[in-house]
């Protein structure tokens, strides 16, 4: 796809600046798609190094690494499946909230059905484990809810 | 609803008033731009996302994972039990339209008598209704009619088949049992399930409408008959309701007087709150399909035209005739449009609107009939002058069922005809609504009460209740 109409900032590169003082750079363009980042940017200038504080240099160059494809538009069903083939569930979560916290958009929608996709099927015991939260029903709730929601459970083969 | 949608969001974004710089793998406390609240117990690892972004990738999951999710714990118990979410999962993965739905969880869940809501709709709880629903068991859905009888499961969208009823069995809205026994246990048989292991819904043709004694006693012998074969047959429970009642459910409403264009005859039906109201009278025309065939097969017998079966004329009716709005300018007209039947290539002009002109000009066929539209407007004035508790606009609803209503134009028609034949007062508010399922209107309307989150228990009776005679009286 065409790149964006040339403006002074199309070849600048941006630096940011992760939660534990690593510093990375990206271009101009792919910034713009983090809301969050676009924003600071706006305040503080684009010569600074943007400061986030909530990011960390093991999320950052991933999600760097889906803008630079994004911008030179060559985002494939392919190429989505491979980024997230190696990540394990706790990793799929940190670059979600990442996302969220950076307002970028595509890659939170895509993150969002990815995580959709690692749920289905899966056993509530599986849920629990994936969010990190403890049952607090007891015995007697817990089988009282099962038994309302046979019809959620038929036909599905759950895996663990 | 709305308030309880307010309700939901309140006590959701009190959950998300945390700063998005708090750490994101899950901790007890974390540094806060601005106090909050305690928190109830959180969520997990994605507790310091706002309920909207979570609710988001729940959308995205299968309903049926989606209500596991209730058993995960309490909090995430009340997330997903948003009543918007199963609304939305309502309107993307059932069958039936959304707004039927609505219409009869809110109308139909108890049964006779309906609800009377005077200021507002109650509030619908959709995850129990999602989750009801797919708990209810099959059931057989059967609309017959002396003309042709459509029958399926409730969970269909459409009927299963058809069968022209004439044809096969002859009159089924005697009370002749070998006859309803020959016809009930083929439907069965075309199905291909027992009769035993399923509810039936069935309607009841509209027949013997008068408010006498008499006519009473032959629809309940009707009745009584229809009932005694299937449970004859072991069926386990039965919901038998007028053809006509169902065909105002399948129009979302609940008063309104029905027109059925029938196989033989039309009847305009007043009914208010789910309840036929013969004291106010039905109206009957002598004239059905059979007679918008028989005409258009005389005009193109006149015109010319030749064909082999009465079954082209049927077609013919079915894809070229409409209502014109304005007859003696239609007539100016070129009308010409072809179809491509079995037989071959038909051409016809003023025969498509001349053949439904016979309702409103009947003399045109050699009938000496009420016009539809005249038939209409006096069971108007007889709704008017009974002065029910209903209100003076519940009968301007007026619903068309049968296959032959569904005549492009006919509505439109029908609803000009009205403002010209009464005054303001009256025909202020007329609607009249072309049947929401075309042909297979009632059909629908049955399958309404057949998927209802409550069924089959406040409609049904059991072989048991019916041997005891507690026959439900009111159809």
């Amino acid at each position: 796809m065409a790149q964006e109409a040339s403006s002074s900032t199309s070849s600048k590169t941006i630096s940011l600046k992760t939660g534990d003082g690593e510093i990375f750079e990206i271009e101009a363009s792919a910034a713009k798609q983090m809301k969050t980042v676009q924003r600071l940017i706006d305040d503080l200038g684009d010569d600074i190094t943007i400061p986030l504080h909530n990011v960390f240099s093991k999320e950052l160059p991933k999600i760097i690494e889906y803008y630079k494809k994004d911008i030179t538009g060559e985002i494939t069903k392919d190429f989505e499946a491979e980024f997230v083939k190696d990540l394990n569930d706790d990793e799929v979560k940190v670059l979600f909230l990442a996302a969220n916290y950076l307002d970028a958009n595509k890659l939170f929608e895509f993150l969002s059905q990815n995580i959709a996709d690692r749920l289905e099927s899966k056993s509530v015991e599986y849920v629990r484990k994936y969010f990190g939260v403890e049952n607090d029903f007891t015995p007697e709730e817990e089988s009282k809810l099962r038994e309302e929601r046979a019809w959620s459970f038929r036909g599905i083969k759950e895996d663990e | 609803m709305a308030m309880l949608l307010r309700k939901l969001r309140d006590s959701a974004s009190s959950l998300k008033q945390r700063s998005t710089t708090s750490s994101s793998s899950s901790s007890s406390s974390s540094s806060r731009s601005h106090p909050s609240p305690p928190l109830p117990l959180p969520l997990g690892s994605f507790d310091s996302l706002p309920t909207e972004l979570l609710l988001k990738i729940i959308r995205l999951l299968d309903p049926k994972q989606v209500a596991k999710l209730c058993i995960v714990c309490k909090s995430w118990r009340s997330l997903v039990s948003d009543n918007q979410l199963w609304a939305y999962f309502l309107q993307t993965y059932q069958p039936l339209h959304f707004d039927s739905i609505l219409f009869s969880e809110i109308n139909l869940t108890s049964g006779y008598p309906l609800p009377i809501f005077v200021n507002q709709t109650p509030r619908v709880s959709f995850k129990q209704v999602y989750g009801q629903r797919e708990r209810v068991p099959p059931a057989v859905i059967i609309d017959g009619g002396s003309g042709y009888c459509k029958f399926g499961w409730n969970k269909d969208e459409r009927p299963l088949g058809r069968t022209a009823t004439f044809l096969e069995f002859g009159n089924v809205e005697t009370p002749i049992y070998t006859r309803l026994r020959h016809f009930f246990g083929t439907v069965y048989g075309r199905m291909k399930v027992k009769p035993s292991s399923q509810p039936v819904v069935v309607s009841l043709p509209l027949c013997h409408y008068d408010d006498t004694n008499s006519a009473k006693a032959s629809r309940h012998q009707l009745k009584e008959a229809i009932c005694s074969a299937l449970f004859d047959m072991n069926v386990p429970s039965v919901c038998a309701l007028n053809q006509a009642t169902l065909a105002l459910f399948a129009a979302n409403q609940t008063s309104g007087i029905v027109v059925n264009i029938g196989f033989q005859v039309t009847s305009v039906v007043p009914i208010l709150n789910g309840k036929v109201m013969r004291k106010i009278g039905v109206e009957v025309v002598g004239l059905g399909a059979l007679k918008l065939t028989g005409f258009l097969r005389e005009q193109m017998q006149q015109s010319n035209i030749y064909f082999e079966s009465l079954y082209t004329v049927r077609t013919l009716k079915e894809k070229l005739c409409y209502v014109a709005y304005d007859y003696e300018a239609e007539l100016l007209k070129d009308t010409h449009a072809s179809f491509e039947a079995v037989e071959g290539k038909f051409t016809l002009s003023k025969e498509r609107f001349q053949t439904g002109e016979i309702l409103f000009q009947p003399r045109l066929a050699g009938m000496r009939a009420m016009s539809l539209h005249h038939a209409i407007a006096l069971c108007m004035d007889h709704c008017h002058s009974a002065e029910l508790a209903g209100g003076s606009d519940w009968f301007k609803t007026i619903v068309l069922s049968g296959g032959s209503a569904c005549l492009p134009g006919l509505a439109e028609r029908l609803e000009k005809e009205l403002h010209s034949l009464r005054p303001p007062y009256m025909s202020n508010g007329i609607r009249v609504i072309p049947p929401p399922h075309g042909a297979d209107t009632a059909w629908f309307g049955a399958k309404l009460i057949g998927s209802l989150s409550t069924f089959p228990a406040p409609w049904c009776t059991t072989k048991k209740q019916f041997r005891q005679n507690k026959l439900n009286r009111i159809w």
